[in-house]
């Protein structure tokens, strides 16, 4: 009875799914011609439009006010990029709930507080940045003026409203806890405490204890000292008349004092490397082992940095670069390799990552490292250099292709520690870069001594599987909602 | 000029084509005062039955380009799920003029900063950016998938193939395990959109002969369509399309696309899930929503855009802020071809008093006073406002704008017109968008999943076990 059963139920399970029929022949039903044999030549009729041009202007009280003029969109944007108020300065938390809190409402001319802060139903967002933050507002080109005048209210007259102070921090503090979820969070910061050998970068959101402790006359100290005119930077991007923007601009922000004196920088040295070094094991369950290698990376202004930029982008990416031609197409060990260089508190880092199954984890993460060697030890081909030059020069045009694309980059190049080292700077870097540069930087900056490993693995399935690596630091992981702790709960060294 | 040469037929399209390619379109967009500056899209039909969108946009450096195919996850067979996700990654195992991976490489080398193929529920589709000179490149590549791959698939690139969309479905596991149990309760075996629990399952034994035909008989002209968008000259990217497009024959069977109803909530179901991966304890809860082709799709935005976010009014308001029964709130609409639904995911904090049953309750207690209460007149200005600014910013983004013509060519037959959209937007009734919530948003049929995290450390990869409740 029980062979029947199961020989019915195989039936109908057969029978549930249809077959799927088979192609009709001939596979190939499209006649060939000469013109598809290779790949079309680039057309000089679609040649690039030219740039738009900026218009600056530095006002009495030290603010520079930046105009790029352009006639297409009804969307004009607008930013107040203030520099030092970034999330690289103390105390840590600070400068996000300051920032949160400007949108919270302005004191205006009669003492009272304008909570809601919109024009025309656009209301102005805020952003954090290692080096600063970033006040946007978009809004129909005829209300560009209007917006200006909201903007410099937000930043002239925060409210600092003890009730809305309260509802800022608890939800910076429950954005703590939710970032906790996040392992590759964990896992970056695990690899950097072990390559410096300790914690010495800082977050956005502070420490739960930290802002749990802020007043807000914490929030006003913080304002007082970093939001300053002579640091502070306006940016419009649309269909506007600059020398509009520039009257009204001075007539807003005349007058606009700090009220406390300048803090003192925070000493940016490079940082040296911890002596004594593990691969770091951060304990999840997940389906997949998630793979990460951080290596330091020049800085902005040295003079490797547009190779080593150039280098980053031939050992991985998405879709071709070496690693993911070893890895993902001939290897099939991982789906993507991703690679990014990254500045964080005057210090730049290169992170590469990976995921893969259990099985496959160690040969991958062995075969990302022959990729860094083969990129430290042989010179880079002409073809791999141009394609590099190509990336890099068309994700500038697409940087700036919007009013607000315009502002964004406007902002970061404001907000970079060499602000003479502007987008367009840079990119005339990358373009002289020859391919002994790209080879001598990534010898310089990729040598096996400073990479740092770390995964987001089981450890129960890898705790003698990583021995290739050297010693290995475990750490577990498991995260906790605000109030019961979060992050790495304990360690162990094998 | 050589387009000249081919016939009669060949001058009068040519000449339509130069016509509508020079106008200008200065429009006010109807009852917004918002003046309009750009150039009409060109929008045909190849003999083949290839749909073609071109649009100008002479201030932009680079173009962008979609070429879709009607071909989703839903058109799986019960057994091979994943298999239209699988074709995808099999398109780029080179071509009858392109190596493996060639499709990649000539865009890389041609400096794209974005492009991939992605397979969605309802179809699939290749996008890539390339530098405004490079236009033909695109063409080329596209030319090549859907004319001379499918005579290099493999069974080395079917094994291939395999073993990379494992890794990425798992990938996909990890990221959205929280989401399975409800996803397997809104749309159970035998739904176009099922989503089975062992992802890679399907594409592990489907076999090659069954991947080719389905391949075929999705990837044809006649089920296809290609928008192209940016810095281009028109005239000579219709004729690029015409070099690379026209010869392309469709084969003789089309795939037969599944559909189904729109779901049904049959009632008031509950959904508990226990699991390791769920930190504190989570409400999702869950109603069915107007698809895109609705005539409420704009009143029922304006709906959501009302619940969502953190301002006054919103869910969050009166959730997080006035009675403290959750640390977060995200309201999200879910919106395909067959079906749609509004998600309303909370996290109920910390607080171990507040209980399931009470959050579920003022949720829906709110849902009915936004059915009773229309929008003040200032509430809507603000609604039509943040959507136009929206609609006005997705325009200025080429990639966004190929990808709204697409969806608009989908659901309309027609490229997308912005100053419609805008006109949509100012003619919306403060009534329409309660009657829409009192519409949708039925306390009796409706879902709520309740996840909470489980004691102790679950097995990975073990199965999520879970109980539903109906109640009539």
């Amino acid at each position: 009875v029980r062979r029947s059963i199961v020989a019915l139920f195989l039936a109908s399970g057969c029978a549930s799914a249809a077959p799927i029929p088979p192609p009709d022949p001939p596979l190939a039903r499209t006649p060939d011609a000469a013109f598809r044999r290779a790949a079309p030549a680039p057309d000089p009729l679609g040649a690039p439009s030219a740039p738009a041009s900026i218009e600056r202007r530095t006002l009495s009280n030290g603010m520079l006010v930046q105009v790029v003029r352009t006639t297409a969109s009804p969307v004009t944007s607008l930013g107040l990029v203030f520099r030092g108020a970034g999330a690289d300065t103390h105390p840590e938390g600070a400068a996000l709930l300051t920032a949160k809190l400007l949108l919270e409402g302005t004191r205006q001319a009669d003492g009272s507080v304008l909570g809601h802060l919109s024009i025309n139903g656009q209301s102005p967002e805020v952003e954090v940045f290692d080096d600063g933050t970033v006040l946007t507002l978009r809004v129909l080109a005829p209300l560009a003026l209007p917006a200006l005048t909201l903007l410099s209210q937000i930043a002239r007259y925060p409210a600092f409203d003890p009730g809305a102070f309260e509802n800022a921090r608890n939800r910076q503090l429950y954005s703590i806890s939710e970032a906790s979820l996040f392992g590759m969070a964990h896992l970056r910061d695990a690899a950097l405490e072990e390559l410096y050998g300790g914690s010495v970068f800082g977050s956005t959101l502070g420490k739960s204890d930290a802002v749990a402790a802020f007043t807000s006359d914490d929030v006003s100290r913080f304002y007082g000292a970093r939001y300053r005119p002579e640091q502070t930077a306006l940016i419009v991007a649309g269909d506007v008349d600059p020398e509009a923007v520039f009257a009204t601009a001075e007539s807003r922000f005349d007058g606009w004092t700090p009220t406390l004196a300048p803090p003192g920088d925070l000493a940016r040295k490079p940082l040296p490397l911890a002596t004594d070094r593990h691969f770091v094991g951060l304990h999840i369950e997940k389906a997949l082992a998630y793979g990460l290698c951080v290596a330091p990376a020049p800085p902005l202004d040295h003079a490797d940095s547009p190779g080593f930029q150039l280098a980053a982008m031939l050992l991985g990416g998405h879709a071709v670069s070496r690693a993911a031609e070893a890895l993902r197409y001939h290897a099939a060990q991982v789906y993507a390799v991703g690679a990014r260089v990254e500045q964080r508190a005057g210090q730049s880092h290169l992170y590469v990552r990976l995921a893969s199954e259990r099985a496959d984890f160690v040969a991958a993460m062995q075969r990302l490292l022959a990729e860094i060697a083969r990129l430290r030890d042989q010179p880079v081909t002409e073809q791999e250099l141009a394609r590099a030059k190509a990336l890099f020069n068309t994700r500038s045009a697409l940087a700036t292709s919007s009013n607000a694309d315009r502002v964004e980059s406007l902002a970061v190049d404001f907000l970079a520690a060499h602000p003479d080292l502007t987008s367009e700077v840079r990119l005339e870097r990358v373009r002289r870069a020859t391919s002994s540069d790209v080879q001598a930087a990534a010898a310089r900056w990729l040598r096996a001594d400073r990479l740092q490993l770390a995964a987001l693995l089981d450890r129960a399935y890898f705790n003698r599987e990583l021995g290739d690596f050297g010693k290995v630091r475990w750490l577990q992981f498991k995260a906790r909602k605000a109030g019961a702790g979060a992050g790495p709960e304990s360690e162990a060294e094998e | 000029l050589r387009v000249f040469d081919r016939s009669l037929k060949g001058c009068i399209w040519l000449l339509a084509c130069v016509a509508a390619s020079l106008v200008v379109r200065v429009a006010v967009a109807q009852g917004t005062g918002i003046r309009l500056s750009a150039i009409r899209p060109d929008h045909f039909r190849l003999q083949n039955g290839l749909e073609v969108v071109i649009q100008r946009e002479p201030r932009q450096a680079v173009v962008a380009t979609v070429m879709s195919y009607e071909i989703g996850h839903r058109d799986d067979p019960e057994g091979a799920e994943g298999l239209a996700h699988l074709i995808e990654h099999l398109s780029y195992s080179g071509s009858r003029h392109l190596p493996r991976l060639g499709a990649l490489t000539e865009l890389v080398n041609a400096g794209s900063p974005s492009f991939n193929g992605v397979t969605g529920p309802d179809y699939t589709f290749y996008f890539s950016v390339v530098d405004s000179t490079r236009v033909a490149l695109p063409l080329w590549l596209e030319s090549e998938r859907l004319g001379f791959t499918l005579e290099r698939v493999d069974e080395a690139a079917l094994a291939h193939e395999r073993k990379i969309i494992r890794k990425e479905m798992l990938g996909v596991r990890d990221r959205q395990r929280w989401l399975l149990p409800l996803r397997r309760t809104q749309y159970p075996e035998g739904h176009p959109y099922y989503t089975p629990e062992d992802p890679s399952a399907g594409t592990d034994s489907v076999e090659l002969a069954a991947v080719l035909g389905h391949f075929q008989r999705g990837y044809r002209p006649d089920n296809a369509r290609l928008v192209i968008v940016g810095g281009l000259d028109t005239i000579r990217t219709t004729e690029l399309v015409h070099q690379y497009f026209d010869p392309v024959t469709n084969p003789p069977r089309k795939l037969a696309r599944r559909f189904a109803k729109q779901r049904l909530f049959p009632g008031r179901e509950t959904l508990t899930v226990e699991d390791y991966i769920y930190t504190g304890r989570n409400l999702v809860m869950v109603w069915p929503a107007p698809t895109a082709a609705s005539p409420d799709w704009i009143p029922y935005q304006a709906l959501v855009r009302r619940l969502a976010g953190s301002g006054a009014g919103s869910l969050s308001a009166y959730l997080v802020d006035q009675y403290r029964l959750a640390a977060t709130v995200d309201v999200e609409l879910d919106e395909n071809d067959l079906d749609a639904s509004l998600m309303i995911a909370v996290d109920l904090g910390v607080d171990a008093r507040t209980s399931f049953e009470q959050v579920e309750l003022a949720i829906e207690g709110l849902l009915a006073a936004f059915a009773r209460v229309e929008p003040t007149a200032a509430e809507l200005s603000r609604l039509r406002a943040s959507a136009t600014m929206q609609l006005l910013t997705e325009f200025e983004d080429v990639q966004k704008r190929a990808f709204l013509h697409l969806q608009t060519l989908r659901r309309t037959g027609r490229p997308y017109a912005l100053a419609d959209e805008l006109s949509r937007w100012s003619s919306l009734r403060a009534q329409a968008v309660s009657e829409v919530a009192g519409r949708y948003l039925d306390p009796r049929r409706r879902l709520s999943a309740r996840l909470r995290e489980s004691k102790g450390w679950v097995p990975t990869g073990g199965r999520i076990s879970y109980t539903v409740e109906r109640a009539p």
